[in-house]
């Protein structure tokens, strides 16, 4: 569409609105990509996690695995479970000795014997049924629900997820904020074209249209500013994370929604500029005859 | 000279008619009071009075800048309180004006700015070249199509002023001041430009302080003091009749 109004070269307002909707963008960005990613780890977690756990049997050794001998029993009998067996002493000491080093000092540890169990179809009712089963043989015992603390993290990564998206929220008000007053302050600067416009017989439709239009391109121009800068960003977020054991973190990818999040962001910010530009315009053309 | 033809919805109503019309600013007292008057199509009226008298109020009440206080403003037969925003704009395409300080636009190029009018209406843009570049062409202005108001002189800007002004081939042309600032040729030329979209049927009104240019055309003029209006045969006539 032709312009009747300054080119953003020949204005002081200019770049300002490209400029914040760039920044706003590269936040949002981030912030998507982060609650995109721990959505991602959420997922990675329950499908790896949730089917198993481990009964600790405290107590000597022989007589530990005994008992937990019997636990294994006892859980192999009951309802939903698919799998259990006592972790031989000697690769439970296997695992330790990295760590400890002397192999005497590991065998006089008050280690307690491990059952590793693998339920069928995790749910309450099943750790309830298994619960009652160990504790009918071994009252001490302690069972590991990976979970427990699977959940604090996930409640805890879940926080995160939620203030991320308040982060886009409020990237998004504050664009919109920006835009109304950008305009707003650019108006004082164009009163004597929109007068002129508006003298010569310009409808107020046509003069709003001329503003929203160039506040879209002009948020359009920033929004994919934004997001080739916040690109590399991601790019180097993602190397290091895969730098890291996959045991301790789970490969991060970005659910494929998110990157159309990504994407929508300049676009979002463009629809902002549209429609508070035209609103600020339309405002101060009823202001005139 | 080939100028742009806009419609109006009645071409017959007459273009100015005001009914008891008085205006002021705020709550100041009135520049205007008690002005009834009707400018039928195909007049010419110099508009004439002390500076600070109210010419330039009276013309923001006829292009539209300012609605009056109290009672009625007809342009085209149309009551323009009562006339919608967007029947304003159509009735401001069939004005011409030319600005007291012209009001160009700096960051448009004289082609552009007198394009405006064309270009806010919808005109296509073969039709605005074909129309802009001879109009500019006869106010004299051939090489000047690229240039800023502000590498222009005075007398100009006031060309393309008017160029802007009668581009649309309004039925109603408001001329503040015109010839002000421009050597006796040019004014000469300028005022022959209005004259012959006088005799095409446009209502004419030029606002001026030039006694010399008043009295070397033959039209009557209206008369500001005091905030009332009346309307004086041309000073011609009288000198003819002395
Ligand atoms: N926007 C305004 N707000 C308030 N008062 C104004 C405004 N414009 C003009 N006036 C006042 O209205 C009166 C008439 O002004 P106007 O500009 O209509 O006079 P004029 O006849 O055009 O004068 P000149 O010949 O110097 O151009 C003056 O006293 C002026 O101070
Ligand atoms: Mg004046």
């Amino acid at each position: 569409m032709r312009s009747d109004l300054p080119t953003p070269r020949q204005s002081t307002m200019g770049h300002f609105i490209a400029g914040i909707v760039a920044v706003l963008v590269f936040i949002s960005g981030i912030a998507v990509s982060a609650a995109g990613s721990i959505g991602g780890l959420l997922d990675t977690w329950n499908a790896s996690v949730t089917g198993t756990l481990t009964v600790q049997v405290p107590g000597e050794a022989k007589a530990a695995d005994k008992l937990a001998e019997s636990v294994r029993d006892a859980l192999l009998k009951t309802e939903g479970v698919k799998r259990a067996g006592v972790v031989p002493r000697a690769q439970a000491q296997a695992l330790l000795r990295p760590w400890l080093g002397d192999a005497k000092l590991i065998a006089d540890l008050p280690l307690p014997a491990l059952v590793d169990v693998e339920l069928a179809a995790p749910s309450t009712l099943t750790l309830e049924r298994v619960d009652a089963a160990v504790k009918a043989v071994a009252p001490a015992a302690i069972i590991d629900d990976h979970r427990v603390w699977l959940n604090r993290i996930a409640e805890f990564a879940q926080a995160l997820g939620y203030i991320a998206f308040i982060l886009i929220g409020l990237a998004l008000a504050a664009l919109t904020l920006t835009v109304v007053f950008a305009t707003r302050a650019s108006l004082t600067e164009y009163t004597q074209t929109i007068e002129v416009l508006h003298l010569v017989g310009a409808r107020d439709g046509y003069i709003a249209s001329q503003f929203s239009w160039r506040a879209v391109r002009q948020a359009l121009w920033g929004g994919v500013i934004g997001l080739l800068a916040f690109a590399p960003t991601l790019l180097a977020l993602s190397w290091f994370a895969r730098r890291i054991d996959p045991g301790v973190l789970p490969p991060i990818s970005l659910p494929l929604p998110y990157w159309g999040g990504l994407a929508a962001l300049p676009v979002a910010a463009a629809v902002i500029a549209f429609v508070a530009a035209r609103a600020t315009v339309a405002r101060a053309l009823r202001a005139m005859v | 000279m080939a100028l742009f033809r806009t419609k109006t919805k009645e071409p017959d109503a007459d273009p100015v008619r005001l009914d008891g019309v008085a205006f002021r600013y705020g709550n100041s007292p009135n520049i205007l009071s008690d002005l009834s008057l009707t400018l039928p199509a195909g007049s010419f009226h110099f508009l004439t009075g002390a500076s600070g008298a109210g010419k330039t109020s009276l013309l923001s009440l006829l292009y539209l800048s300012n609605l009056p206080t109290e009672g009625k403003l007809s342009l085209f037969g149309q009551d323009v309180a009562k006339a919608s925003r967007n029947r304003r704009a159509t009735i401001r395409r069939s004005l011409g004006v030319v600005f007291q300080d012209f009001r160009l636009l700096d960051h448009l190029s004289a082609f552009d700015n007198v394009a405006l009018p064309l270009r806010v209406a919808g005109v296509s843009e073969e039709n605005v070249k074909a129309y802009v570049s001879e109009l500019l062409g006869w106010v004299g202005l051939d090489g000047l199509f690229e240039a800023r108001p502000e590498v222009l002189s005075g007398g100009q800007k006031q060309r393309v002023a008017i160029a802007r002004a009668v581009v649309g081939s309004p039925k109603l042309i408001l001329a503040d001041e015109p010839p002000g600032t421009v050597d006796d040729a040019i004014a000469e030329r300028l005022m022959q430009l209005f004259v012959e979209l006088h005799k095409l049927g446009a209502c004419v009104i030029v606002a001026t302080h030039n006694e010399h240019l008043v009295s070397r055309f033959p039209f009557p003029r209206l008369h500001i003091e005091r905030g009332t209006l009346s309307v004086l045969p041309a000073v011609s006539h009288i000198e003819a009749g002395e």
